[in-house]
């Protein structure tokens, strides 16, 4: 997936001469073809992110629209003054392309993890906050956002995901997609974990459950009618997500539907409140915490009514 | 350490009088401020705004403006007196500063008071705005001057000193920045909490064309701010104010850093030393 937004990036700046990317010592060799073809307008900073994002402030003041890319604990924690006053307060369009979203750097350990980032920036006035769930869905959204007024936090998980989203009916800024249509308890879950929700939702058909499955790409803004309808219709919201239980998705769905709109429960499906104590992979980590298609399965046939 | 010689003793002149004479319209108004750091400054922004940026009050987002970035934003009072003195915004306005309704807060902005470029308030954040600015200006051709404004003990802050390293490896010849060292800080003396000593010397080595002055002798600080710039270097213009300058039992004295609850008996007080500096 960041091999498509880096992709998406670079064709932007082909066509909208207000684009920049500002890269924080990323690897050898990124974007250096769209280097050549837009001096000065690929930047690769050093290893500063307080600077990287207060620089990309003054770049947008200028009407320029920065993408700013590296690791997302980098952005999210080391620059979150930053963020909030210089991008967020001023209303900037600075789009912060934060890679390794979730547990994608399990094996580099607690510092890397990009746990707690939706928590970050949902909590910001102004920012979007997205989590695309695969390279066709991560594409649509860098265009998009090219011409979005305020600031953009970016989750890009992990790469190779397979492509979903192009055969669905195009969604606007903000409008979740429903995936699967069923009765009875309807999954929410955003990013790259779209597709083992879509695994288990398919496994648990064959002992009679049929769950209606939502994808959410934006927390922020958050689709409220649909999960108001959602809450009405249906008994129990199950919301998966890669990220630490408080300040996520399911807070963000839990405190719609804590407004008394409906009938459903939310219950969670989530990593843990910790950091990790092991290393391993991504996979390990989700399968550990019931991240994976068999513990959304299960999960499923536990809370379906 | 600086040449305790640069700092003239002469007194102020009638405009410089003056400029505070509003400064203390805006103590009155609040019945607070940082009045220390806004004293040292006065001079730094008076030259600024008479004698170097181009700018139309009338047109606050003209294009080729020169931009100044108040990155101590707790000297905004000094920042308000030049821009209400220049026409950006009426000079009553300084009566209404830190009230309810009032446009002009404890730190400047960005979107609420005309002709303040940058929000700023935490320290250590006006630089990299500031050199996303002027790398902005370099990549539109645009032929206009960044200035952006830190305090001595701002500089203690780490992203000051990133953004040093981005502007020094940018060559970024259309910024400067103005260091006012006041040699106070909220707790006392710069020195004694981190010295910053040799100033002059950490600019050149991050890349910086510097040069020292008298932050409250006209002449010296508009030579040094409308010197051209030697070719492919930034600025550094570290400005030896004294804190408090003008009101003469805040001079040089911490207390006199940030004041809340100014009664009018301490504001006639402060008044009469203005008119008297």
């Amino acid at each position: 997936m960041r091999k498509a937004a880096l992709a998406a990036i670079g064709a932007l700046m082909d066509t909208n001469e207000s684009v920049v990317f500002v890269g924080s010592d990323l690897g050898a060799g990124t974007l250096v073809d769209v280097a050549q073809r837009h001096p000065g307008r690929v930047l690769m900073e050093g290893i500063a992110e307080q600077h990287l994002v207060g620089f990309s402030a003054g770049l947008a003041l200028e009407g320029y629209v920065p993408y700013v890319h590296t690791i997302g604990t980098f952005l999210t924690r080391r620059a979150l003054e930053q963020v909030m006053i210089d991008v967020a307060l001023h209303n900037l369009p600075v789009r912060l392309v934060a890679s390794g979203g979730g547990m994608v750097y399990a094996p580099l350990g607690p510092t890397h993890q990009s746990i707690d980032d939706f928590a970050l920036m949902r909590v910001i006035p102004n920012m979007l906050v997205a989590a695309p769930a695969d390279p066709a869905e991560m594409t649509q959204l860098i265009n998009d956002l090219a011409t979005h007024p305020g600031p953009a936090y970016i989750r890009v998980g992990k790469g190779g995901e397979p492509d979903i989203t192009s055969a669905l009916a195009p969604a606007p800024i903000g409008a979740v997609r429903p995936i699967r249509e069923g009765t009875g308890l309807a999954v929410l879950t955003t990013g790259m974990l779209l597709h083992e929700c879509i695994q288990a939702v398919d496994d648990v058909a064959a002992s009679g459950l049929h769950p209606t499955l939502i994808h959410v790409p934006f927390l922020v803004p958050l689709d409220t009618q649909a999960i108001e309808t959602l809450a009405r219709d249906y008994e129990v919201l199950l919301v998966v997500e890669e990220h630490v239980p408080t300040g996520g998705l399911t807070t963000a769905v839990s405190e719609i539907v804590a407004t008394g709109v409906g009938r459903a429960r939310v219950v969670r499906l989530s990593l843990p409140p910790a950091y990790a104590s092991a290393y391993g992979s991504q996979r390990d980590h989700l399968v550990s915490h019931g991240l994976t298609s068999p513990g959304i399965a299960a999960a499923i046939q536990t809370n379906h009514p | 350490m600086p040449d305790p010689l640069l700092l003239s003793s002469a007194s102020l002149d009638e405009r410089s009088v003056a400029l505070r004479g509003l400064a203390v319209d805006a103590l009155e108004g609040g019945s607070r401020g940082h009045i220390g750091s806004t004293m040292s400054l006065i001079e730094i922004l008076r030259v600024l705004y008479d004698d170097v940026m181009t700018f139309d009050p009338q047109q606050p987002k003209m294009a080729q403006r020169d931009r100044l970035i108040l990155s101590k934003g707790h000297g905004c009072i000094a920042l308000y007196v030049l821009l209400a003195d220049k026409g950006f915004f009426p000079r009553e306005e300084l009566f209404t500063f830190c009230r309810y309704t009032s446009i002009l807060g404890g730190h400047p902005e960005y979107g609420h008071v005309p002709g303040v470029e940058a929000s700023t308030g935490s320290l250590g954040h006006g630089l990299a705005i500031g050199v996303g600015m002027a790398y902005a200006a370099r990549l539109s051709n645009s032929p206009h001057h960044v200035f952006v404004v830190l305090g001595d003990g701002e500089i203690d802050e780490g992203s000051v000193w990133e953004s040093a390293l981005a502007a020094g490896h940018h060559r970024l010849e259309n910024l400067t920045i103005i260091v006012d060292y006041n040699k106070l800080q909220s707790f006392g003396p710069v020195a004694d909490i981190w010295d910053l000593e040799p100033m002059a010397a950490k600019w050149s080595a991050f890349g910086f064309d510097c040069v020292e002055v008298d932050g409250h002798d006209i002449s010296q600080l508009e030579v040094a701010l409308r010197l051209p710039t030697r070719s492919g270097r930034p600025r550094a213009v570290i400005a030896h104010t004294i804190k408090g300058r003008g009101v003469s039992f805040a001079e040089g004295n911490p207390a006199w850093h940030h004041k809340a609850s100014l009664t009018p008996e301490d504001v006639a007080e402060i008044r009469a030393a203005v008119l008297d500096a």
